[in-house]
């Protein structure tokens, strides 16, 4: 190999144009795009869920173009996933979007306290929130508040992300002889038993939504108080309550439906999709289904015979009803560092217009958050129609301090989402699936979430954010009722 | 056999220059100056996507960190006596080790089988037999994973409709949802994946072996067996060193297969380390991402696989002086 000597020049010029480079790339030389006199170019942040969004969202907002012609959206599309972690840290990197979203409860709570979520107080006259139904923006119970201020908006009814529904195929119930769905526990045990047993291996009575099986969550909510499904404390007390007899006996009914072979064999694998794909298939007579499913399943299998029914109740009766603690889930939210907050908004504006929400129900058939979007002019089908009265039926508004109780009471009940260790859900498996009694490990778990809760309280409290075991218990809060927000 | 230095002739040689006589060392800098050009991307980032993530891990592990914004809630080693404590943890811990023990004990030696007999250059199509064999090692991980979880399904899944066609079984078995059955399923899938790269790794090994060395061997009346055992496997250990520590490390972080089919269930029975520090810190089910757990957990494996490497190091480097001399 021949060496050939790099002139002491040259060498200075390499390490010149190398440094040039790096120096540029991490100063983020400006592109060339440039904005056009009063033009303004809007970032948003979206999902490409459900499947067909990403077309739907890139003609909506050409729309928007063409009403606003000043302004132009970009938009940056992230896995459903890994939203909020992106969003995060392009806001770190100080190229956050104007729009983007939020997707849910506890991302809206650290978007607002990292300061990058905006208030939207300023912009919202009364005339905005009479688009959505009466009362439903109270800052108590909207779950778009935070400390008074209104910093998302909603994408869905309530009630439509809120929900489970029993979802049953009416053929298969037919064919094993029965023509209606089940309304207690025990007639679900049998009717599936006996749909497994003519199913041969082929179709199955009724198996759970995924691999952590969280309609548990919705059969408890039926025999007790919603809040111990969702967190483990029974909020009529403040207490802990996993130990809490409507929860114990729901574990008690998967697991005998799982160890009579009742439950589809390979349900401890599933992801999110698998259970409607199953029973768009035709291989799954009932399941608690996510009110998005439906539609999923009705595209899989148009020519599916789809019934829709509440969730069936203890035997003994209705002690409880599947709770929310807020009327709305955050989703939309604008950027508080956008440095065109005017356009940004007008961006906020259209995405909960009548227009957008009415394109919006007509493409997915999810009930969207302005219900006057589908609420009149549009025909629902048959099974739309029962998903709203099952709906309206079976949901309640139930207490939640991560919404009504700000600050101490607020933070010790996201501590306590970020802790898994502390879910009564794996325990509740590995129950059901290893054939095991749940009490002794309920009884466990509940002893560590006295004790996390016990610490968490003096921790936030030494941070100043006071909290106290009374801050979690709402007495006059009756399961089988709606909770009237502002009630103790 | 020739060896060739690369080493110039002249590198000792000092250079008188202006100055009178230089610094050796300068001179060499001098000469060799475009290649540390070159190399300046590489090492950039190398120390931007190596080395600063790993000093990074270990800062953020002492703190109590969401990773959002600065950390700035120090709270010493509480990530790691929580992490020693954490039956999880060990549970994962102990079953990436099980992924790379069956990698060791079973994929290095079939692989080894599988280039011996590909090495044949009287093999008719052993082309095709390599391309075969390697083509699982470059398909997406995911898609393995989602086709397998199809094809062993229990409710319609092809493998189980053919044992019970075949009367092998009368039950399903259900592969990927048993707490029994589903590591093991996992591993096999593993194995038959990442079989093509070792069996390359063993096939460059083999052309190491001089054909001279065995010819003379043969002239002496050695038969197939000996010519493995007396030529082969010793000309192959010092490779085998390599090989062993580079199926090792590979096969321990199988996050991408176990993702893609039971996220580490049921029962966490398939959790390896790389899915429960993904848990903590990325999975958007954990409302509240604990990155500085997540890094500590991250630290911990890493220097307790750095510690299992060096142990196997002296013994390995012993078994490579002896074969090499």
């Amino acid at each position: 190999m021949d060496h050939t000597r790099l002139p002491r020049r040259a060498l200075f010029r390499s390490a010149a144009a190398v440094a040039t480079l790096g120096v540029g790339a991490a100063c983020g030389v400006p592109g060339r795009k440039k904005s056009t006199g009063a033009s303004v170019t809007l970032k948003i942040a979206i999902v490409p869920d459900p499947t067909g969004a990403s077309d739907f969202y890139r003609k909506q907002f050409d729309t928007f173009s063409t009403q606003n012609p000043r302004i132009h959206v970009d938009i940056v599309e992230n896995p459903t996933e890994q939203e909020v972690n992106a969003v995060s840290l392009m806001f770190q990197q100080g190229k956050g979007p104007d729009v983007y979203r939020a997707q849910g409860s506890a991302a809206l709570d650290q978007f607002v306290q990292h300061g990058w979520a905006a208030d939207l107080t300023p912009h919202a006259s009364a005339d905005f929130f009479s688009r959505f139904p009466k009362g439903s923006m109270d800052p108590k119970i909207s779950g778009l508040h935070r400390n008074g201020g209104l910093y998302s908006l909603p994408l869905v009814a309530g009630k439509a992300w809120g929900g489970s529904l029993l979802c049953y195929n009416k053929a298969i119930l037919n064919d094993a002889g029965f023509s209606s769905p089940p309304s207690a526990w025990s007639q679900l045990v049998d009717m599936a038993k006996q749909i497994t047993k003519r199913g041969n291996g082929k179709v199955y009575g009724f198996a759970p939504q995924t691999s952590v099986a969280p309609d548990v969550g919705s059969f408890q909510a039926t025999a007790g108080p919603s809040s111990i499904g969702s967190t483990g404390i029974d909020y009529r007390s403040g207490q802990p309550a996993i130990t809490d007899r409507s929860l114990l006996d729901t574990v008690e009914m998967y697991r005998n439906l799982q160890h009579q072979k009742v439950m589809t064999p390979g349900w401890e694998s599933w992801d999110g999709t698998r259970a409607y794909t199953e029973f768009a298939k035709e291989r799954l007579g009932m399941y608690v289904a996510g009110n998005w499913h439906i539609n999923e399943i009705v595209t899989l299998n148009p020519q599916i015979q789809i019934g829709i029914a509440v969730t069936p109740v203890p035997d003994s009766g209705r002690a409880g009803y599947p709770g929310v603690g807020s009327t709305f889930q955050p989703i939309w939210s604008m950027s508080a560092k956008s440095k065109h907050p005017a356009e940004a908004w007008k961006l906020m504006e259209f995405l909960v217009s009548p227009e957008f929400q009415r394109a919006y129900f007509e493409k997915f058939r999810s009930f969207t958050a302005v219900e006057s979007a589908w609420r009149s002019g549009v025909k629902l089908s048959p099974t739309e129609q029962a998903m709203l009265t099952v709906e309206d039926t079976q949901i309640k508004s139930a207490p939640d301090p991560s919404v009504s109780r700000p600050g101490g009471p607020a933070q010790l009940i996201t501590d306590l989402r970020g802790n898994p260790d502390l879910s009564w859900g794996p325990a509740a498996v590995a129950a059901i699936t290893r054939n095991q009694d749940f009490g002794s490990k309920a009884a466990s778990l509940n002893s560590s979430l006295g004790g996390f809760l016990r610490t968490d309280m003096k921790k936030l409290t030494a941070r100043g954010m006071k909290v106290a075991a009374a801050d979690l218990a709402f007495p006059s809060w009756d399961p089988l009722s709606n909770w009237a927000p502002g009630s103790r | 056999m020739t060896t060739i230095s690369s080493r110039p002739l002249d590198s000792r040689v000092e250079t008188p220059g202006r100055g009178g006589t230089r610094n050796p060392r300068r001179g060499r800098f001098r000469r060799h100056a475009w290649n540390y050009v070159f190399l300046i991307p590489m090492l950039l980032l190398f120390a931007g996507f190596t080395i600063w993530p790993m000093i990074a891990s270990w800062w953020y592990s002492f703190f109590d960190w969401d990773g959002i914004g600065p950390p700035t809630e120090w709270i010493g080693a509480a990530n790691f006596r929580e992490i020693l404590g954490s039956h999880a943890f060990w549970n994962a811990f102990g079953n990436s080790l099980l992924f790379s023990g069956a990698a060791i004990a079973i994929q290095m030696p079939l692989a080894l089988f599988f280039a011996l007999l590909l090495n044949n250059p009287r093999l008719r199509g052993r082309n095709l037999y390599r391309l075969l064999l390697f083509l699982p090692t470059v398909t997406t991980t995911a898609i393995v994973g989602i086709v397998f979880a199809i094809m062993l399904d229990p409710s319609g899944g092809f493998v189980n409709g053919l044992l019970q066609e075949l009367k092998l079984v009368n039950q399903p078995i259900n592969f990927l949802g048993s707490e029994h059955t589903a590591l093991p399923t996992l591993i096999a899938i593993e194995l038959w994946k990442d079989l093509g790269i070792t069996l390359i790794y063993w096939l460059a090994a083999l052309q190491t072996v001089p054909p001279d060395v065995r010819d003379a061997a043969a002239v002496d009346g050695a038969g197939r067996f000996q010519l493995l055992r007396h030529i082969t496997l010793p000309i192959l250990t010092p490779l085998a060193v390599v090989i062993l520590l580079l199926t090792f490390q590979s096969s321990l972080n199988p996050f991408d297969l176990v993702q893609a089919t039971t996220q580490g269930g049921p029962n966490f029975s398939t959790d390896v380390v790389s899915t429960y520090v993904y848990r903590y810190a990325f999975d958007p089910s954990v409302m509240a991402p604990q990155y500085g757990y997540a890094c500590a957990a991250g630290v911990v494996f890493g220097v307790v696989t750095l510690l299992l490497t060096l142990v196997q190091a002296p013994l390995l480097r012993r078994r490579y002086l002896q074969t090499a001399r």
